[in-house]
């Protein structure tokens, strides 16, 4: 059971990075590409837990005939019985995966529906708030993941390796396929017609009407597409901890994601890894134990930096360099690169 | 049963009058610069340890609250003239202005914390003396009632009276309504941007106080009261000071009153008390869309 703490300590630093990437990213195609400051982020990323905390756990209880899912003697029961059935274990992580990510979609795609109504500040902030209730309610209604204590003995999909180290070894490893996956497909979607169409929604909403653009369905897809990339990364995150805590989903959460973006680049998904990166360090240098690691101390709660830092970076970039560290570049579509001199015209036939 | 009934008229007049004064700044701010002001809650939360460590060093609840007013007003003067003012001349769009707030607020918050952990000051009661005065059902109204009601009723007062009667307020309206007409007659802008800040901070500066008299607090204080007081705007619509001031209502008394009838009839644990305020935001929200929808339609 003994590890070697470098390799925790690296471990857990790619794993919450490349978390990170996928919220960054997935703020990217609704802040970035589509100008919607969905300030409820973090309400779909735990929409996304949930789901996956009560499938994991009711699964393994109904199969156990388990009467107190919350009691410690059944979270070992779960993990035990996952330990012996990697068909299940893995059949679960897909299942839980997959719906986490579609129903925190559904209810993004609902998200716009007030959308319809509110535009800008006012609908983010509504965002926010029913952020914030939907953490009130969780916490407070026991029966569905444990209140405030959380529920745990939701068991990683690779736990019957038994080692630890190849656990978490083979965890990370497909965590980063994902995380590849989710870039990959982002970039394809922005560089899509419909990307182009999620830009003009931005620059100028109007004049995407006028062109037969519904704006509000667009909307509706944005948040759909990027609430589900958050539930996905909110299912990875709880079989990573193996457990689900109400008070970690806090709106703070939300606003360090939307700084990574407005750090790296706004409507560029290679700035936004490297403002996910440059975020993720500057977490990792304000926590006590990675101090405490260089031997450093200091007087007060070192958490406190972290989001006083975050909110200077917000103000000095949107001050000083409001695109970000790495800029926005033109769509690419084949017409570009005629007129930027890359391709040559060619002869088009129209109505043949 | 109906001793208890009233009993809960005070609290429910209390967390009104609060959240409504601080939604007057937060709608006034809307409608002149044109940005909703995230950091609202940081200039609460001044207002709150402003008046705490006043009265606690032995000065009158009321001059300390005075004090935290102004407090509040200056630091919201120095987040629009810092960063919000040069952000605008810049040509950000509106919604770079109120992330830029969000930045604000959390610089404030932490660095706020920061001082407060150093200083020991995490957890902080004011001291503020309750005197009941007088006795609805099973609860008192004491001289902080009568202190919060008469803020708001102050400072709506003011507003109106500043709006109707004064240069300023009336300058106010016209870049309230129509920004470009109000450069072009030579109202001077940046000064009604200035006043109104000023405003703005000392409303919110103010309810931080009267928070501040009524609980605890800490350096997330006004940070929690905040959503109340965007809900109340946002059944103002950020336009209606009317609107805004039921609104703060509708958030206080479903609140306390509401939570008090549902626990009573359909035995809802109390912890459930936050939700209620954000089933009256869904419900006014509803409704709204209806209208707007039916609006449509008509047309």
């Amino acid at each position: 059971m003994i590890q070697e703490g470098g390799y925790v300590l690296a471990s857990s630093f790619l794993f919450y990075l490349m978390i990170y990437t996928i919220l960054a990213l997935s703020t990217n195609i609704e802040y970035g590409y589509t100008g919607i400051p969905n300030l409820g982020k973090v309400l779909f990323y735990f929409v996304g837990g949930i789901v996956t905390a009560v499938i994991a756990t009711r699964t393994y209880d109904a199969i156990l005939g388990i009467e107190d899912p919350l009691s410690a003697v059944a979270a070992a029961k779960r993990v035990e019985l996952a330990a012996s059935e990697p068909g299940l274990a893995v059949g679960v992580f897909l299942v839980s995966l997959a719906s986490g990510g579609l129903i925190a979609g559904l209810l993004g795609y609902l998200a716009s529906y007030p959308a319809l109504a509110l535009r800008g500040s006012t609908l983010s902030i509504v965002l926010l708030i029913f952020g914030e209730a939907a953490r009130v309610f969780v916490r407070t209604y026991e029966p569905l993941v444990g209140g405030v204590f959380g529920i745990s003995g939701i068991a990683n999909p690779f736990v019957f390796l038994r080692d630890p180290l190849a656990v978490s070894t083979a965890y990370l490893v497909t965590t980063a396929l994902i995380t590849v996956a989710v870039l990959v497909l982002v970039e394809r979607l922005v560089n899509s017609p419909f990307g182009r169409v999620m830009k003009a929604v931005r620059d100028d909403e109007l004049a995407a009407y006028a062109l037969g653009k519904d704006a509000a369905s667009v909307r509706g897809w944005v948040l759909f597409t990027g609430s589900a990339l958050a539930g996905i990364a909110g299912s990875l995150y709880t079989f990573y901890s193996q457990a689900i805590f109400p008070d970690d989903f806090v709106p703070s959460l939300t606003f360090f994601v939307l700084t990574m973006v407005i750090v790296g680049g706004v409507a560029n998904n290679i700035g936004v890894v490297v403002g996910a990166l440059l975020m993720s360090l500057i977490e990792r240098f304000s926590q006590a134990s990675t101090l405490a690691f260089f031997g450093i101390h200091v007087p007060f709660d070192i958490s406190y930096v972290r989001y006083a830092v975050t909110g200077a970076l917000i103000v000095l970039f949107l001050l000083y360099r409001p695109r970000g560290l790495i800029e926005e570049r033109p769509v690419k579509t084949p017409l570009y690169d005629v007129l930027a001199g890359r391709r040559k015209a060619q002869k088009v036939r129209i109505g043949g | 049963m109906i001793e208890e009934a009233l009993g809960q008229i005070p609290i429910s007049l209390l967390a009104s009058s609060l959240y409504a004064t601080a939604a007057i700044g937060l709608t006034l701010n809307y409608l002149v610069l044109r940005y909703a002001d995230f950091a609202l809650g940081e200039y609460i939360t001044v207002g709150c340890y402003v008046a705490a460590l006043l009265t606690l060093n032995g000065l009158d609840p009321v001059t300390a609250m005075l004090a935290s007013g102004l407090a509040g007003a200056t630091l919201a003067l120095l987040a629009d003239e810092l960063a919000l003012k040069p952000l605008e001349r810049r040509g950000a769009t509106a919604l770079q202005v109120f992330i830029a707030t969000i930045g604000i607020s959390l610089l404030i918050r932490y660095v706020l914390s920061i001082a407060a952990d150093l200083e020991d000051l995490l957890f902080l009661s004011s001291g503020f003396r309750l005197v009941p005065i007088l006795y609805i059902g099973n609860r008192p109204i004491t001289n902080l009632h009568l202190l919060a009601v008469t803020v708001l009723v102050g400072s709506v007062a003011a507003l109106t009276y500043m709006s109707l009667r004064t240069r300023l307020g009336k300058g106010m309206r016209a870049v309230a309504s129509n920004r470009d007409l109000a450069i072009s007659s030579g109202i001077p802008v940046w000064r009604i941007r200035r006043f109104t800040r000023l405003l703005v901070g000392a409303f919110a500066g103010l309810s931080g106080a009267l928070w501040a008299y009524y609980t605890s607090i800490n350096p997330e204080s006004g940070w929690r009261l905040l959503l109340w007081v965007f809900a109340s705007s946002i059944i103002g619509n950020f336009t209606s000071f009317p609107l805004t001031l039921l609104g703060g209502f509708v958030i206080g008394f479903s609140e306390n009153f509401g939570m008090w009838a549902v626990s009573r009839t359909l035995a809802v644990p109390t912890a459930y008390k936050p939700l209620i305020p954000y089933l009256a935001i869904v419900a006014v929200l509803l409704y709204r869309y209806r209208m707007r929808f039916r609006g449509v339609g008509e047309g």
